[in-house]
């Protein structure tokens, strides 16, 4: 009896043993891995978006021309191509952050001190738009030692030794200069990846004084492709509005208007989608006002315009063309670049926010698509022309409509 | 039937699906051999149609790994600092930078991992201890080994290729320089699949569309390469490829060349 519970035992053991090494060596020869895959698949936790929505910040807020001067004073301007402003930006953005976020209390400086560091070896920046620099600091990853409320649309990081010297010309026009604690080896670095392509700012040729001193002019042929633009319509760009928005869950409680117009009834607030790709979003019920600092309006309307207007844009990007405050928080505008060049036109989108919330919106949407490309008039001879037409005007390229799509043109402003 | 001949039978249909699997377990293994071996000989081929050695035995197994995201660890940072030159309060200077100093040395720790540090007292050298002897047997424990000269950052027993410290003796004292894993790695979804054998074809195409010139590979090897941005840190799986004409890296994740 004894024996026999034994050996009943042993076999119970057994098929236990057998069992776990049968699993074992299935799961082992991979014939069962999709329906394990997919059985596990919903309880394994779900990757979070945050270092994702993190490398989107500041997106709307890059460069459109970057000029690197090397030791010897030459320099190289890269502009009209997002791939070439997108990798030397990257290359930058550590030591950008760094010096931003240790800057000194900024030191005004005369114009002259200024135009003398444009000459020694550094990066200069451009950007679309006059940008906070706290904001700035803190898209890049870093928070401001020192805040100080300035914004600036043109940046330049320089060699200062063993630290980089922070320069930037604030929005009421005066030069500033900040000491940082960020080092010089990786500006030196990157500085040595650039050979000379001739550029130089308008203040430093001859013939070009009346134009806006830090206009960057360039040498050489310009190829800039032609666009031909559509309106994004149909199932795809009412949920990207929908969601940019917020009302997803209310996609089915929607009403046609005799225009063709189709409005959705959300949750305090409506969405109206005109038939020419013009949206408009309106809160219906007002926010609690509550403050905010202008970076958290700007990531905010970032957000709403990247998933509307950015989304559906083709070749295109949105990038930040203005901040303003209103009564009640931030007006802020973007429009579209392709190549790194403005798109004349409606703005992308504009957006009020308050209460730390988008309280109303409107966004027109476009989609880009790069053609043949175009010759512009080289840069030398458009900075002659333009500062006769605008004396002390900023010489840009701008895509404008020209035969069926857009070409690239020059435009003073 | 009674229990205990279920038993039996149970026993018995488990033994053959055992015998199953592990017959297709074997099988697979023999294949997966037989594979190995056809794809060293026809990459071999190809290399030596391109002008370019590979010795066989260089190519190695590959082993499991994972990209992983690095964020960054203060209390690392104030371990690694302490193991330098002994405790010190941390003082933000901004812009992610952070530093200490004592009457021992300083140490400067930056966000991508940068780390300037100085020793003061240089009398633990001499003939017999190298700087990175003595600064490598000070930071054990923390990831880091003597190489050639230097100290070599390793996760799981792989190098992190361009995590790598340097010390020497200066007038200011022992001197530590580089760059250093600011946490330590969490692991991430995305496993790295690429063998060693389309880490080589993409080197070779590399190499062919740079127009550089190579005669001879002198090592394989797999390991990491710590990349930084301001919205996150990562570990890439890379393999490194090393030759007469200089190292490229090749992701291990998608065979993407990385240059870090």
């Amino acid at each position: 009896m004894k024996r026999g519970r034994a050996l009943e035992g042993v076999k119970s053991a057994l098929i236990v043993l057998l069992a776990v090494s049968a699993v074992f060596l299935g799961a082992k020869t991979g014939l069962f891995s999709e329906f394990f895959g997919s059985a596990v698949r919903p309880f394994r936790p779900q990757p979070t978006a945050s270092a994702d929505e993190l490398a989107r910040k500041g997106e709307a807020c890059r460069p459109l021309t970057v000029v690197v001067t090397g030791e010897s004073g030459l320099r190289c301007s890269v502009r009209y191509s997002d791939a070439a402003l997108d990798e030397v930006y990257e290359k930058l953005e550590n030591t950008l952050g760094e010096a931003l976020g240790s800057a000194s209390e900024p030191e005004p400086v005369p114009e002259a001190a200024l135009r003398g560091a444009l000459g020694s070896a550094g990066v200069f920046f451009d950007y679309s738009a006059a940008l906070p620099l706290s904001a700035l600091s803190g898209w890049l990853g870093s928070e401001m030692l020192r805040v100080n409320d300035d914004e600036a649309s043109r940046i330049m990081l320089t060699d200062g030794g063993e630290t980089v010297d922070l320069w930037y010309v604030a929005a009421d026009g005066a030069a500033r200069r900040c000491r940082t604690a960020s080092a010089s080896a990786a500006l030196r670095r990157l500085i040595a990846d650039y050979q000379p392509n001739g550029a130089r700012f308008a203040f430093e040729l001859p013939g070009c004084e009346d134009l806006d001193p830090l206009s960057v002019i360039t040498p050489g042929e310009i190829l800039i492709p032609g666009l031909t633009v559509s309106v994004p319509a149909g199932q795809e760009a009412e949920s990207a509005l929908l969601a940019a928005f917020g009302l997803e869950l209310y996609a089915g409680n929607s009403y046609p208007e005799p225009d063709g117009t189709t409005v959705y009834v959300g949750d305090g607030a409506t969405l109206r989608i005109y038939s020419g790709g013009e949206a408009v979003y309106r809160r219906t019920e007002p926010v609690p006002y509550s403050p905010m600092t202008p970076g958290e309006a700007i990531e905010l309307a970032g957000r709403a315009a990247r998933a509307s207007a950015g989304a559906l844009c083709g070749e295109g990007r949105v990038y930040l063309t203005g901040l303003e405050r209103t009564a009640s928080g931030y007006a802020v505008t973007f429009g579209y670049t392709v190549c790194g060049v403005r798109v004349d036109g409606a703005d992308a989108a504009s957006i009020e926010v308050s209460g730390g919330a988008v309280s109303q919106a409107k966004v027109t949407l476009r989609s880009f698509s790069e053609g043949e490309p175009v010759d512009l008039l080289p840069e030398p001879q458009a900075a002659a022309i333009a500062q006769e037409k605008l004396p002390g005007g900023k010489l840009a390229p701008l895509y404008v409509e020209g035969g069926a799509g857009l070409v690239p043109a020059w435009t003073v402003g | 039937m009674d229990g205990r001949r279920i038993k039996t039978l149970v026993i018995l249909i488990l033994l053959i699906v055992n015998l199953f699997f592990g017959g297709i377990l074997i099988a697979q293994r023999a294949q997966s051999r037989g594979m190995e071996a056809r794809e060293r000989e026809e990459l071999a081929q190809v290399m030596s149609a391109a002008g370019i050695e590979l010795p066989p035995d260089l190519i190695p197994g590959a082993k499991a790994v994972k990209r992983c995201s690095v964020s960054r660890d203060a209390a690392l940072e104030r371990a690694f600092a302490a193991a330098l030159i002994g405790e010190a309060e941390p003082v933000e200077q901004g812009g992610g930078i952070v530093s200490y100093e004592n009457e021992n040395g300083r140490a400067t720790f930056r966000s991508g991992g940068e780390v300037e540090a100085v020793i003061y007292d240089k009398s633990p050298l001499s003939a017999s201890t190298r700087a990175a002897d003595y600064v490598a047997d000070q930071l054990s424990g923390l990831g880091f080994e003597a190489g050639e000269g230097s100290l070599v950052s390793s996760v799981g027993g792989m190098r992190v290729f361009n995590c790598v410290l340097t010390a020497t003796a200066a007038d200011e004292g022992i001197v530590v320089e580089g760059r250093r894993l600011t946490a330590s790695p969490a692991e991430s979804e995305e496993a790295a699949s690429v063998s060693p054998y389309t880490a080589l074809m993409a080197y070779l195409r590399a190499v062919s569309a740079d127009g550089s010139v190579v005669r001879q590979i002198v090592s394989v090897e797999q390991g990491y390469v710590f990349e930084y941005s301001p919205s996150a840190g990562t570990l890439e799986p890379v393999w490194r490829v090393e030759s007469d004409g200089g190292a490229v890296y090749i992701s291990a994740v998608d065979a993407e060349i990385i240059r870090p």
